[in-house]
């Protein structure tokens, strides 16, 4: 087929073929232009995003002071020891807050192995020791005993020396003037630095 | 208008671009009205048409996908336009009945022999058998294949490459080549 007679042919088409665009575009429905989903979603997950951050920067920030003005100690770790030995009084039969106290001090001493370690009380820090000692004067009311030292484990005492304990804490129990015993004791230490011996326990006598 | 060049276009008028429309309108409004003129036979019913299918066309874009032969891919759609309205007319001229209707006697035959060379293309045209015409359009405005052709009229490739070569002869008689 000659190149002619396309030519033609398409040219005479094209003048056959009437002018129907107007009613055409008359016919077309508008379409709806698809929303640009990604960058609105892009553009608000951005500022989403540095909101997010400064929100957690806010927050954070504040914690850490905390934590780094209270000596680095994490907060979680301050509690589980009481609440364990609160769990190993409550196996063992024991309540009262006697037990929780037995129970917390058992606890440390078993923890640092150290017997007399220094423990929080009232008013002061107080030492447990075990000693031999000798009365020699018991006061008028019976609650407070005048004694010497011959063997202790407390380091601040020694051999010889005469120290005054109180019974306070078992009142029921007397020592008899010129006896020997061998006892357990607190030293609690004052606020104004004088030592205070509270008897605890007769060991044996 | 390539087929890249298609692709683009109605990628445009998805996005709603009516000028992407206008441009595949520009390119094949021929060839588009053409097709369903050999179908419908009629002026009013091809325009018609040919408008329909340039609004079907637009509808189509939102679901096109990108294929080879955009030509003939127009031309079953707007065929396939021409014949529904046909059938919607409850026209009894079938496509296979208008290719055969077009079957002239001998004698005119003859007689044509005697005047096509005096005559203009529009005019050797118009005497072309309706199937004729039908492939030749496809042929030359759609630049279509045999094979293609075939597979839209859905007649035999022996038939379609026969027919269009009877259509020849006569555009030769007449000194086209």
């Amino acid at each position: 087929m000659s190149k002619q007679l396309e030519k033609e042919y398409r040219s005479l088409m094209k003048e056959d073929a009437p002018d129907l665009w107007d009613r055409i575009e008359a016919g077309l429905e508008p379409k709806q232009r698809p929303v640009h989903k990604t960058g609105f979603w892009k553009k608000y997950r951005t500022w989403g995003a540095v909101a997010a951050a400064c929100v957690c920067l806010m927050l954070a920030v504040p914690v850490m002071q905390r934590q780094m003005a209270g000596g680095g100690n994490n907060a979680f770790d301050s509690a589980p020891p009481e609440e364990e030995n609160m769990s190993g009084a409550a196996e063992n039969g024991v309540s009262s807050d006697a037990a929780l106290w037995d129970a917390d001090r058992n606890m440390t001493n078993e923890a640092t192995g150290i017997p007399g370690e220094l423990q929080e009380e009232s008013g002061g820090q107080a030492a447990s020791c075990t000693m031999t000692v000798k009365v020699l004067d018991v006061s008028e009311t019976e609650s407070a005993y005048t004694v010497q030292i011959e063997e202790t484990d407390c380091g601040e005492l020694s051999y010889g020396e005469q120290i005054t304990l109180y019974d306070e804490r078992i009142p029921d129990v007397r020592l008899e003037k010129g006896e020997t015993y061998q006892l357990t004791v607190t030293v609690q230490k004052e606020d104004n630095g004088m030592a205070r011996y509270l008897l605890e326990e007769i060991d044996s006598e | 208008m390539e087929e890249k060049e298609f692709h683009v276009c109605m990628k445009r008028m998805r996005a709603g671009e009516q000028s992407a429309l206008r441009e595949i309108y520009e390119a094949y409004i021929g060839y588009i009205y053409s097709v369903v003129f050999q179908i419908v036979r009629n002026k009013e019913d091809a325009e018609d048409v040919t408008s329909e299918f340039f609004i079907k066309l637009w509808k189509l874009a939102d679901t096109y996908q990108s294929r080879k032969g955009h030509r003939a891919w127009l031309a079953a759609i707007a065929r396939n336009m021409a014949i529904d309205l046909l059938r919607k007319k409850k026209h009894e001229i079938y496509v296979e009945d208008f290719t055969d209707s077009a079957q002239g006697n001998a004698a005119a035959d003859s007689v044509e022999e005697e005047v096509l060379s005096d005559m203009s293309l529009k005019e050797v045209l118009d005497t072309l058998k309706p199937a004729e015409r039908e492939i030749v359009n496809l042929k030359i405005l759609g630049e279509l294949t045999f094979q293609e052709i075939s597979d839209i009229l859905k007649q035999p490739m022996g038939t379609v490459t026969w027919r269009y070569q009877n259509a020849m002869k006569k555009l030769r008689r007449c000194g086209y080549e």
